[in-house]
């Protein structure tokens, strides 16, 4: 029989797993992607879980939860110059040959950066999988995990507000701590990216088609349609700088996946998750004899060791078993 | 952004000026020196000395009349071979230039070529870039010839990646008398007649208001 036993409430599991779906969210930024010689772009992309029901069998189903995308893209094109002449003329000359001239190049627009963002938000997608529970006894000196973990939380965190909170504060500072921690330990996990790739296509492409409207907003009306009949229509030329054509599914499918965002989520879920316990109890726990009464040399607080715990889950209920001890003095 | 404004606002192109989307093509008679000058207004504004030497009818020269000024006013010598094509044109800037070639000899100096006045081999090119209809007239009367400029509402096509349309500009018109040219597509006019021409952009007339009549007790129910 435990000394000490904690039980968790599927309600009560569920509130820890939605607070930790906060802390599960982040974002990545793309260091700068060419497409050709002359148009590159960066994405920053944010993602977040919204939990839905639990289901505990024999471990913990979820379901309904969904994986919420943000991409906020930042393109720069290098319009080219646009020139008229550089063909080749033949005719006949006086002397009675035909010989062939170059026209001379003018240049009608000696080029520039455009430089445009397209933010697309809200992209859902439902995630079915099933996570189990595990008790670690956690020795700061033996994890390889501790400094990078905390680095990429801070780096990536969402919010300097959310990392203020109380919460994650407190979080952190029991984090280095040796003790007994509840985690979470993801089964298996199924979701579709992007559930309707059409869709984020459309958004992207109505964006684009906004964005080139603001190219020349210098110029007068007259000597920007002249420019785009010079140039090709700018639409069909940036689409073609971006090597997008008539496929825009394809296209920003094709970008997202290059972003590895599934596989930063998946690193995530699977390697950092489990640092971000649910539940801790210091491996010494300390307790003073009274409220009013704070610790000192004089009068030490109370001490006991957690020398094992063990979990079990039920249909209804979590449940930590724990044996306790009085410490070696 | 920098663009050449003028290029813009060319809706006229007369035969003996050098300017903004036009282009002279002056043959070279024979090896020698020569001196190429560019007027504005009956001014010089810039001379530019060629040197033709062996006979070459496939060499050409570029010379951009409106290039930045030269030390002393004058231009490096440039080279050519003799009957090879020198093609004047103006890289930007609002001037028109009126251009002369004096042949040098030990005899003295000759005026050889006045763009006023220009003759059977050489060439006048222009590449309008406003759309409508341009008309054609030769010492100021009109004759028979319409060039139509229209973009085009399919996927367009570069400027640089249209091929030039070849025409003949005579003192009875342009043959053919109906060309049809995009935006930037150049039109290379064969020169047979020695009178000046000039190719303008015709306006719509502007509509007239409409005038409201206002009844009067004797106006017709």
């Amino acid at each position: 029989m435990a000394d000490f036993t904690l039980a968790l409430s599927r309600n009560g599991i569920k509130d820890i797993l939605v607070t930790l779906a906060d802390r599960a969210a982040g974002k990545v930024n793309s260091d700068p992607v060419p497409l050709g010689t002359s148009v590159s772009y960066t994405v920053s992309t944010s993602w977040r879980f919204e939990v839905g029901d639990l289901f505990f069998a024999p471990m913990i189903e979820l379901n309904e939860t969904d994986f919420v995308l943000d991409f906020h893209f930042k393109f720069r094109i290098e319009v080219p110059k646009i020139e008229v002449g550089g063909q080749t003329v033949c005719f006949a000359k006086p002397f009675g040959e035909v010989s062939c001239v170059t026209l001379p190049v003018i240049t009608l627009y000696d080029g520039g950066v455009f430089e445009f963002d397209i933010g697309i938000d809200g992209f859902r997608s439902e995630i079915e999988g099933a996570i189990d529970f595990q008790i670690v006894h956690f020795k700061p000196e033996e994890s390889d995990q501790l400094d990078t973990t905390i680095r990429f939380f801070w780096e990536n965190r969402v919010s300097n507000a959310f990392a203020e909170t109380p919460e994650v504060s407190d979080f952190f500072a029991m984090a280095m701590k040796q003790g007994w921690e509840l985690r979470i330990i993801p089964g298996w996990m199924d979701f579709d990216l992007i559930d309707e790739p059409g869709t984020i296509a459309g958004q992207f492409e109505r964006e684009l088609s906004n964005a080139i409207t603001t190219w020349g907003a210098d110029l007068s009306a007259s000597d920007r349609n002249a420019l785009l009949d010079l140039s090709g229509d700018l639409t069909t030329l940036i689409e073609g700088l971006l090597d997008i054509h008539d496929d825009h599914d394809t296209w920003i499918l094709a970008r997202i996946s290059e972003l590895g965002i599934v596989r930063e989520v998946a690193k995530i879920l699977s390697d950092r998750l489990g640092f971000f316990y649910l539940v801790k109890l210091l491996h010494e726990q300390k307790f003073p004899i009274s409220e009013d009464i704070p610790f000192s040399e004089d009068i030490p607080p109370v001490r006991f060791e957690i020398s094992n715990a063990a979990l079990t889950i039920e249909p209804e209920e979590l449940r930590i078993e724990v044996d306790i001890k009085a410490p070696d003095l | 952004m920098q663009k050449n404004s003028q290029a813009f606002k060319r809706e006229h192109f007369p035969s003996h000026l050098v300017g903004a989307l036009t282009y002279i093509m002056w043959n070279v008679p024979a090896a020698g020196d020569y001196l190429i000058s560019a007027w504005v207004s009956d001014k010089p504004f810039r001379e530019f000395p060629l040197k033709a030497g062996q006979e070459d009818l496939n060499s050409f020269a570029h010379i951009d009349v409106a290039t930045p000024k030269f030390t002393r006013n004058v231009a490096p010598e440039i080279q050519i071979g003799a009957k090879g094509t020198v093609i004047f044109y103006c890289s930007g800037g609002f001037r028109e230039f009126r251009i002369t070639v004096t042949q040098k000899s030990d005899g003295g100096e000759k005026e050889i070529f006045n763009s006023e006045h220009l003759s059977r081999g050489d060439h006048f090119v222009m590449v309008p870039i406003v759309s409508g209809k341009y008309d054609f007239t030769v010492d100021s009367k009109k004759q028979p010839g319409t060039i139509t400029v229209r973009s085009s509402s399919e996927k367009k096509t570069p400027a640089s990646q249209l091929e030039p349309k070849q025409a003949t500009a005579t003192d009875g018109g342009l043959s053919p008398d109906k060309i049809e040219l995009r935006p930037g597509q150049p039109l290379v006019l064969e020169i047979q007649t020695s009178k000046k021409f000039e190719i303008t952009l015709l306006r719509d007339k502007p509509t007239p208001k409409r005038i409201r009549t206002i009844p009067t007790p004797n106006s017709p129910a």
